[in-house]
């Protein structure tokens, strides 16, 4: 058939594989190994000069800022996940199970607010938040409390939050999508053999979107730990996250080997966690079986 | 009507709405214990809602579902000990073949062990024992089936749901399985209710067999009783093969109809139940019972055709005729009689009709 032929053809082959090579090679591999390489660089005055030291490494584990920059955003980026993966989880499966004639419109709405930028879905939070915001306005208005609560905003509370709301589509979505192909014949076989609706949850259902959890769950929480803009708009002076350090190593301290060595260790914290999240992943997806 | 206790399963008075569309009006069955009973029907009839009405993923409407004579209309479907072997099997495709069996046996209390160990027991009776560990997709449709049936099995339930479970293999395998299924059912005296369209099937295996049509059961007996003695026009033309000859009633005696064709000829046969003086009627007769012949010696309710085609098929002749009003008449004869009687195309024989195999019917617009 010509179009088998076609799709065997050894040039077609090489030339896809030369537009990802050539993508890896610029987006990902150039820069990541300039900073690598920044990262051992000594800072002289307001010049850099090319070395081989660990001082910005060392000078990051010794100073007490640095790590509980690195742990706030862990922090952050960790409750942020936990709790979209379980929202976004109930909510695919609303959508899923129940939604039936208003499942469009919901599914429109969960994507609509992904059209607008997000510097904007964050700034929304302030007006909502703020101490005299929309949320302490009316629950002063139906009496519920007597003057505004002051932690509304700027705290970790109001970063998580927002990051909660903007993120929880990456979860539903593809955790939608794999509940909608999964036939729901397996659940009735499951019934039907003797397992509740929670049995047939854990043993069936959980462990067959597992993977579309996983995968939406490791995007939500690399966004998270790397989000520099939710922390100055919504964000106290004690809420700065690691990329809002990095950025000003970049910019304002114009240190930019001890900035590259910071996030060099981001992407070692990240990826470590995201293993973690894998292997649990697997595990709970095996262990349910 | 009180719950039969002898029966393994007792539908009483069964009924499911849809809306305005009743896909069952008030069904009564009772399924025996260790019976094999097919619910047959053409898709709409109501099968599959009896099946899930039992199993438990329908409510009914009406009426109540006994097993072992207690009610369970109220019982949830992971409570009713009752399991099924579902239309595209349902095999978990996330776990493998053994732990695909041995699933059910996890909420009875079985120790991960004991689960294993019966497990492998039944995978050797589907002899699937190679197959232990492998994943569902994996398996051919057949291997599939036979693991479908094990994980059902397993945990030997007071009755089995088949539900259209051979419908998609190939012909071939489905005739071997269909053998297996009887088997397994002989063996394990579990009562089954199977579900199909397929006459064929539900003759081979069934000790009794139901015929549903729009959400009525028109007929509950025995294949050979259904192939002999249809009650209705949609059983005896829904079972087995039939041949058709439209008229008039005359006359209506007890158990006896006359009965004028289209094309003339006065014939005898057995009267179906509300035949009227006058009505609008089909004679319907086997191809097996057709008497054609050259010599026709006693043979009853002579009838005119011209032979069309002689076919061959294995150790029986097919003989079409074809009758005055472009009708088309089959009759299965023996080599001996087409030699003998010289039946070939362009023949005229004497074609006959046996009363007693005879059914007549009133027409089906009368209903």
């Amino acid at each position: 058939m010509p179009v088998r032929r076609w799709m065997r053809n050894d040039g077609i082959k090489w030339l896809c594989a030369a537009g990802v090579l050539i993508y890896l090679a610029s987006i990902l591999l150039m820069p990541y190994s300039q900073i690598a390489i920044y990262s051992v660089w000594e800072k002289e005055m307001y010049a850099f000069r090319p070395a081989f030291v660990l001082d910005n490494y060392a000078r990051a584990f010794s100073n007490e800022l640095y790590r509980r920059v690195i742990l706030n955003s862990a922090i952050v980026a960790t409750s942020v996940t936990l709790v979209t993966a379980i929202l976004g989880y109930a909510l695919a499966w609303y959508l899923a199970m129940y939604a039936n004639r208003w499942r469009i419109l919901l599914l429109f709405l969960l994507i609509v607010p992904l059209w607008t930028s997000f510097l904007l879905r964050a700034y929304t939070w302030k007006i909502i938040l703020g101490r005299n915001g929309i949320l302490n306005s009316f629950m002063m208005d139906v009496g519920l409390i007597g003057e505004p609560l002051p932690h509304l905003l700027y705290s970790k509370f109001s970063i998580s939050l927002a990051l909660i709301y903007i993120f929880l589509p990456f979860v539903a979505l593809p955790v939608y999508a794999a509940l909608e192909k999964m036939p729901r014949g397996y659940l009735e076989a499951s019934a039907d053999l003797g397992a509740s609706a929670s049995a047939t949850f854990r043993h069936v259902a959980l462990p067959l979107s597992m993977p579309a959890l996983t995968a939406g769950a490791t995007i939500v929480f690399c966004l998270s730990f790397g989000d520099f803009i939710t922390p100055v708009l919504l964000g106290g002076t004690g809420d700065l996250m690691i990329s809002n350090v990095i950025i000003s190593q970049f910019g304002a301290a114009f240190d930019w080997p001890f900035g590259s060595a910071l996030a060099i260790l981001v992407l070692l914290v990240v990826l470590g966690l995201v293993a973690l999240l894998r292997a649990l992943g697997q595990w709970s997806a095996r262990g349910a079986a | 009507m009180s719950a039969n206790s002898t029966s393994a399963v007792n539908l009483v008075k069964v009924g499911k709405d849809y809306g305005q569309h009743t896909a069952l009006a008030g069904l009564d069955l009772a399924v025996d214990h260790g019976e094999f009973l097919t619910l047959l029907g053409p898709s709409g009839c109501g099968k599959t809602t009896t099946l899930r009405t039992i199993s438990g993923f329908e409510q009914p409407t009406r009426g109540d579902i006994y097993l072992d004579g207690q009610r369970i209309n109220d019982t949830a479907p992971h409570r009713r000990p009752v399991n099924t072997v579902f239309q595209n099997y349902a095999l978990f495709p996330h776990m493998s073949v053994l732990d695909n069996v041995g699933y059910g046996l996890r909420f009875d209390g079985v120790t991960a062990a004991a689960r294993r160990q019966r497990s492998l027991a039944m995978l050797e009776r589907v002899a699937l024992t190679a197959y232990a560990d492998y994943r569902p997709d994996a398996l051919s449709g057949g291997q599939m089936q036979r693991v479908a049936l094990a994980r059902a099995l397993i945990k030997t339930p007071r009755v089995l749901l088949l539900d259209e479970p051979l419908s998609a293999l190939d012909a071939r395998l489905r005739r071997e399985l269909q053998l297996e299924l009887k088997r397994m059912q002989r063996e394990t005296g579990i009562a089954f209710i199977y579900v199909t369209h397929d006459q064929e099937e539900a003759m081979v295996m069934s000790d009794r067999i139901a015929v549903l049509e729009k959400g009525h059961m028109l007929q509950l007996s025995t294949p050979e009783d259904l192939y002999e003695n249809p009650r209705n026009l949609f059983t005896a033309t829904f079972i087995g093969a039939s041949n058709r000859l439209e008229g008039r009633v005359v006359s209506v005696e007890e158990d006896q109809a006359t009965m004028m064709l289209t094309t003339g000829e006065r014939i005898t046969g057995r009267a179906g139940p509300e035949l009227r003086s006058g009505g609008a009627a089909q004679a319907i007769i086997r191809p097996d019972y057709m008497e054609v012949t050259a010599t026709p010696g006693k043979a009853e309710n002579l009838v005119d055709g011209q032979v069309e085609d002689v076919i061959f098929i294995g150790a029986q002749r097919r003989v079409v005729i074809r009758r005055p009003d472009d009708s088309r008449l089959e009759c299965l004869t023996t080599p001996e009689e087409v030699a003998t009687s010289g039946l070939e195309p362009g023949g005229t024989p004497a074609i006959g009709m046996p009363s007693a195999r005879l059914h007549i019917f009133p027409s089906a617009e009368a209903d």
